[in-house]
């Protein structure tokens, strides 16, 4: 598989989160390289001028990894610019994270959870409206576990105040849930092992 | 030539080059020469650029045929394309190769006043006779003095003047080519913007503070040039090691009258500082940027706000950089037909409304 | 020295000088506008501030723009650049030989076949897809300027989301006038809640933001910020309900010379021999193909 390339495999990947941030709740397929499609868009947006929290199975050595490849800070959840959530076992991460301020609302964080798949229908399923979705999206999400879909809605509940989310799934596929997007838990049951 | 005509617009702009390239390899002079006997015009250039590069300025200098806003124009450009290698350690002024050193507050001063190379105290007159090639600097020749101890220090010490600040919580002092800088600013992306700022435009402005628009009209404590060694940690010993040098411009300007102060060390009332630093030997410019520091703090801590322009932060930190500031006046030379039709399409249709009051 | 022989130094592999890299800004320069541009799409309208490197074109020259484009930009990309609605325009002709040999992309001027269409003053006349990326080239971002030139007060107005001076602006325009006076740079709201300057493009281009498949990016160099409009979200100029929102008019039977159009934006010029007004098609592509298609 190809490696990594950090002009241009940034600049594809950076594409694609552009588009699923601009149509949230859209799947797109991230450009496939030799690293774990997370990482990819954590490689795509981290540099030493950012901090970063990882959380779940593995996250200590995740987060040395990228904090050597990147430059970025390690530092806990408050104070990260970027989080990234390895798998289900991290609930709560949203609800943690920085929300910026009224005259600085860009500084809130940004989340990237690695999730199982992404699809219209899933086990989790969202409900999405707002800029970027004409009527409505559904976006169905496996790996996600409703607590942290719920943090993720409440932490915007002060728009422009929130966390901004990534959904990224082991097929390579991407979603976007930008601050914007109005979510709505439509119907989830207990995630499969 | 019309400038949007329809087609050639390329073939216009590469005329238009020629036409001002009127002798292609004619016979200005040349880099070297620039770097070596147009020293102030290579030192502006590098301090309003942002970047310590001599020989680079003075290639920015011949290629703008000497206009200087051009010029540091086209190295800031440059500099916007170089990745970051690393960090320098703090530099400490203290340590500066002196070349020139000045106080006007006191008659002697501990240390002495050194003149070194300057010509302010001599007759300007226009040499008729001269040879036409431009002269080497006599900074460059000079080995300077080291240590000396600082009036500022001396005030300090004897209650006159304000402590220093304390370090801005954080991991590091404010990155104005990181971030764009909003305003209340860290005192450190103020210092910095306005070590990058067009040296015409803050005289300007540090004249009217001098002039009465506001009030600060200080005493420069310390007035000094030299060369000011540059350090980074060594990867593997950690310790620091020089890389070079820079030659720069630093003043502190202190003063109380002009109502503001800060506490000496037993909270007592002080006079309070203002700072200048800048690359090269901006001599004007240094002092410039050491009385608009200390006018914005006045402005600041003012109840009925800043006294004049000079003390007002945003005004002076939005207008000081050259760059952005003739970018943006020449940009009116760009066509504007579209907006202009958009202005007559209301105005006529003010006049139209006004046609039929009177009717 | 012309700016070909200055970037032909510049290209890796093509002179002998120090290369500059792939579209021009380092890689930590165009992250860190990446990072921006994607929080601007995530708050429609909000400007967010940015470093803003010094480019090789003027500050106020489409700085703001070119570095959007720069940052977006990759092989299989179309570029197309327009100032005025023109694609021969001095400035439209400048970005586009920068971005083609900095960045080796396409170019063109039929704006169906850019992926990327940067532009000063103008939205094409042909609609935009989804597929497609609009980049502004914006000189003042703040629409509160005409009555707050004070950005740390006018960040608190947006904060507050507190408008009430631009109302009062533009009921004074009424009041005195009769009408709303303001031409070009029309304020609107965006997503129903911030207020934004939509760059200073004619009127007649405002309608064409409001639930547009295409994702539309803003950019101020000299300001250094960067804003954001997403496909499908609404934008609503700022009207009131008895002095309506109005685009430009043009006199009855007013059309382009060229190619007849009488629904398009007009420049109006005049005729150095009779003296005469005439109008053509301030979008010259579009022009060039409605002629080619009505021969």
């Amino acid at each position: 598989m190809k490696t990594f390339d950090p002009v241009f495999g940034s600049q594809r990947v950076f594409r694609c989160l552009l588009e699923a941030t601009a149509s949230p709740g859209k799947v797109f397929a991230l450009p496939p390289f030799d690293v774990a499609a997370p990482e990819t868009v954590a490689r795509t947006l981290l540099d030493p001028e950012v901090t970063l929290c990882v959380a779940g199975t593995g996250a200590r050595e995740t987060e040395d990894r990228l904090s050597r490849l990147t430059g970025a800070r390690a530092v806990p959840p408050p104070e990260a610019d970027f989080a990234l959530m390895l798998d289900a076992e991290a609930g709560g991460l949203a609800s943690e994270l920085k929300r910026g301020s009224l005259e600085y609302p860009e500084r809130g964080a940004t989340v990237i959870y690695a999730v199982v798949r992404l699809a219209e229908t899933g086990s989790l399923a969202l409900r999405l409206g707002g800029p970027g979705v004409p009527e409505s999206r559904n976006l169905g999400v496996e790996g996600l576990p409703v607590s942290e879909a719920e943090a993720l809605r409440e932490s915007r509940a002060g728009y422009p105040l929130g966390v901004d989310a990534y959904l990224v799934d082991e097929a390579g596929m991407v979603a976007g849930l930008p601050r914007s997007t109005r979510l709505e838990v439509i119907s989830s049951w207990p995630t499969r092992r | 030539m019309a400038y949007t005509a329809v087609k050639g617009g390329e073939e216009a702009i590469k005329a238009a080059e020629m036409l001002e390239d009127a002798a292609p390899g004619g016979s200005g002079p040349s880099v070297e020469e620039v770097e070596g006997g147009l020293r102030y015009a290579v030192d502006s250039v590098m301090s309003e650029a942002g970047l310590y590069a001599p020989r680079l300025a003075a290639r920015a200098v011949v290629q703008a045929q000497g206009d200087l806003a051009e010029a540091a124009f086209l190295l800031r450009a440059y500099r916007s394309t170089l990745p970051r290698a690393g960090y320098t350690q703090t530099a400490d002024p203290q340590e500066m190769r002196l070349i020139r050193r000045i106080s006007s507050t006191f008659k002697d001063v501990p240390g002495g006043q050194l003149l070194g190379p300057t010509r302010d105290y001599s007759q300007r007159l226009l040499g008729l006779q001269r040879a036409e090639k431009p002269q080497p600097n006599g900074a460059g020749t000079t080995d300077g003095e080291g240590r000396l101890p600082r009036v500022t220090d001396l005030l300090r010490e004897a209650g006159m003047v304000e402590g220093p600040e304390p370090r801005e919580p954080g991991a590091g002092p404010f990155d104005l080519t990181r971030e764009a800088l909003a305003v209340p600013a860290s005192r450190s992306g103020r210092l910095q913007s306005l070590s990058r700022g067009e040296a015409g435009a803050m005289t300007a402005l540090a004249y009217s503070s001098l002039r009465g628009y506001g009030a600060v009209h200080p005493t420069l404590a310390e007035f000094r040039t030299g060369y000011l060694p540059v350090r980074v940690e060594h990867p593997h010993l950690g310790e620091g090691v020089e890389v070079g040098e820079v030659l720069c411009t630093e003043v502190e300007a202190v003063g109380r009258e002009m109502g503001y102060g800060g506490e000496g060390e037993a909270d007592e009332p002080a006079m309070s500082l203002g700072y200048g630093l800048v690359f090269g030997r901006c001599e004007r410019k240094a002092i410039s940027m050491a009385i608009l520091d200390a006018a914005i703090r006045a402005g600041a801590e003012r109840e009925q706000g800043p006294a004049g322009p000079a003390e007002d932060e945003e005004f002076v930190l939005y207008h000081a950089d050259g760059i952005e500031a003739t970018g943006f006046v020449e940009h009116l030379k760009l066509p504007h037909y579209v907006t202009f039709q958009s202005s007559l399409d209301r105005l006529r249709e003010v006049q139209r409304k006004a046609a039929q009051v009177d009717g | 020295m012309t700016v070909d022989e200055l970037l032909r130094d510049a290209v890796p592999g093509l002179g002998n000088g120090p290369g500059y890299n792939y579209a021009f800004l380092d890689e930590l320069s165009k992250r860190e506008l990446r990072r921006k541009t994607l929080k601007a799409v995530s708050i429609p309208g909000h400007q967010v501030p940015f470093g803003s490197r010094e480019m090789p074109l003027a500050r106020g020259w489409g700085t703001g723009g070119l570095q959007l484009s720069l940052s977006l930009v990759g092989p299989g990309d179309t570029y197309k650049a327009i100032d005025q609605g023109a694609d021969a325009s001095v400035n439209a002709v400048n970005m586009r030989s920068l971005v083609s040999r900095m960045a080796e992309v396409e170019t063109t001027l039929d704006a169906r076949d850019a992926t990327i269409v940067q532009t000063r003053h103008r939205i094409p006349e042909e609609p935009l897809r989804g597929d497609q990326i609009l980049v502004f080239q914006v000189p003042i971002p703040e629409p509160l300027e005409r009555v707050e030139p004070r950005i740390s007060r006018a960040r608190r107005m947006h904060a507050e989301r507190d408008y009430s001076k631009m109302w009062l602006f533009l009921y004074e325009s009424v009041a005195k006038h009769g009408e709303v006076t303001v031409g070009a740079r029309y304020p609107v709201v965006v997503n129903g809640s911030y207020l934004m300057d939509p760059s200073p493009i004619p009127r007649w281009d405002v309608p064409k933001l409001h639930h547009a498949p295409n994702l539309a990016l803003f950019g101020a160099g000299r300001e250094k910020r960067i804003y954001a409009v997403p496909p499908h979200t609404s934008v609503e100029p700022l009207e009131f309900e008895d002095y309506r929102f109005r685009v430009e008019s043009f006199p009855r039977g007013a059309h382009c010379r060229r190619c007849g159009s009488d629904d398009t934006f007009l420049d109006e010029l005049t005729d150095e021999r009779s003296g005469e007004t005439y109008f053509t098609c301030s979008d010259t592509s579009f022009c060039d193909r409605r002629l080619e298609e009505r021969r």
